[in-house]
């Protein structure tokens, strides 16, 4: 037979070990605080690093904006304002804004009176020219007219020859045809001068790629000769 | 009688002591007291365990947890500080460099003219050089007289002439043909009368046969 005592404790022991079974109600905690932090790792982290990172992307935009603002700006100072003013208005002589035959006519004709050259035909005209660069970014333009010479070979190649650097504006020559009559050689030239067209309201991009105009010392030089050229016959 | 109620003890004790064992070693202490915390059953521990671990887990996840979003409201609000610090630093270098744009204006000027100089100078050529060239290769028959020379561009003329025979402007078509610096010869048109025979060709040269880029600067 068994001691009340000992009855009692298993009977106490029997609803312990009851109690102390994993429930589900135990688990339910647990289980609701894993879904909250899911929900909330979803709908808060994600989205929160998600921003992080787009600021993260948008800080390394803004920093690449500064090195090329700061390159910019060291190399915008380093131009010699007085310089610059002085090749502008040099360069614009030489490459003006409007032209007209008779502005580069003018030096062909000199030219041709020093090679002993006689005018032909002088049918010179302002003609608007297309150019493969105007169609490009419709800043070059041109102006064209047909000249007629004649005189000796030599005479005519010579001519020929200066033709390039007779005149201190931007002058081509297109189509030149050279044809033999008797003893005398006859030139005939559509020549073309180049000017471009400034735009009335220039839009100021900081962000375009920057190139210094002293990177080009050769180029420089030439107009800087031509336009000296062209302010010592105007004066 | 003592001695057989204590024997009676003995035989009760021996015999309810493999019955405790039996079932549970924990339901009394050896020394009978009454146990009112109960030892618990192995089943008992194990469970608790079970639950001890439960809590853990969830404490130390909790903290974790805590601690990756204190990392990340740390990150996002330096990245975010960081930002606004460099957006206002840029404001500031666009404010200095808006203060340079009529040099860079005027620097892009002076580069647009540079650049149309070098495009106009890049398809400058000699015609003294090609018609020389030309002359030069006709040469070989004093018989052939070259009288009309259109020049296209660096790489495209053509020229008219005339020769005593078909058989010279044969060999003059050849001599075209053979060069080196001649791409491609069209016999534009041949006509021939009781003493001249006339003669045209199309001329392709190859690139930069006589391109002189030099010419504008010298």
């Amino acid at each position: 037979m068994v001691p009340k005592t000992n009855k009692k404790n298993l009977e106490g022991v029997s609803d312990r070990i009851k109690s102390t079974k994993l429930k589900i109600k135990d688990l339910v905690i647990p289980i609701v605080i894993a879904i909250m932090l899911i929900l909330i790792t979803i709908f808060l982290f994600v989205p929160m690093l998600t921003k992080a990172f787009e600021y993260r992307n948008q800080l390394k935009s803004i920093k690449s904006k500064q090195d090329q603002l700061r390159t910019l700006k060291t190399n915008v100072e380093k131009l010699s304002d007085e310089q610059l003013t002085k090749d502008l208005i040099e360069v614009k002589s030489v490459i003006p804004r409007t032209l007209k035959v008779s502005s580069f006519l003018f030096y062909i004709d000199e030219l041709a009176k020093q090679k002993n050259l006689t005018a032909d035909s002088l049918s010179a005209g302002d003609v608007n020219i297309h150019t493969a660069e105007e169609e490009q970014d419709g800043k070059y333009k041109g102006v064209n007219g047909p000249l007629a010479y004649y005189g000796s070979l030599e005479n005519v190649l010579s001519f020929l020859d200066s033709f390039y650097t007779s005149s201190p504006y931007i002058v081509s020559p297109k189509n030149i045809s050279l044809e033999k009559s008797a003893d005398r050689w006859e030139v005939k030239v559509n020549l073309t001068g180049f000017y471009i067209v400034e735009e009335e309201s220039v839009s100021f991009n900081m962000y375009k790629p920057f190139k210094a105009y002293t990177d080009f010392p050769n180029v420089i030089e030439t107009l800087r000769e031509k336009a000296k050229r062209l302010n010592s016959e105007v004066h | 009688m003592n001695k057989e109620k204590e024997q009676d003890n003995k035989i009760k004790t021996e015999d309810t002591a493999p019955q405790i064992k039996e079932e549970e070693t924990f339901i009394a202490d050896n020394d009978e007291a009454i146990n009112l915390v109960p030892i618990m059953s192995k089943s008992e521990v194990v469970v608790e365990k079970k639950k001890v671990k439960l809590n853990v887990s969830a404490i130390l996840s909790i903290i974790a947890f805590l601690i990756i979003s204190i990392i990340i409201i740390i990150f996002s609000t330096i990245s975010k500080l960081q930002v606004e610090k460099a957006k206002s630093e840029l404001t500031k270098q666009e404010q200095e460099v808006k203060g340079l744009s009529s040099k860079i204006l005027s620097n892009d000027e002076i580069l647009s003219r540079i650049y149309l100089y070098q495009n106009i100078s890049s398809n400058q050529y000699s015609p003294k050089k090609i018609f020389e060239y030309f002359t030069k290769i006709a040469s070989f028959d004093s018989n052939i007289q070259l009288n009309l020379f259109t020049f296209k561009s660096d790489t495209a003329l053509n020229f008219e002439g005339e020769g005593d025979s078909l058989d010279t402007v044969a060999r003059f078509w050849y001599l075209l043909s053979e060069d080196e610096k001649i791409k491609k010869v069209v016999l534009d048109s041949l006509s021939k009368s009781d003493q001249t025979v006339r003669f045209s060709f199309v001329i392709t040269m190859v690139d930069n046969a006589f391109s002189s880029n030099n010419n504008l600067e010298n």
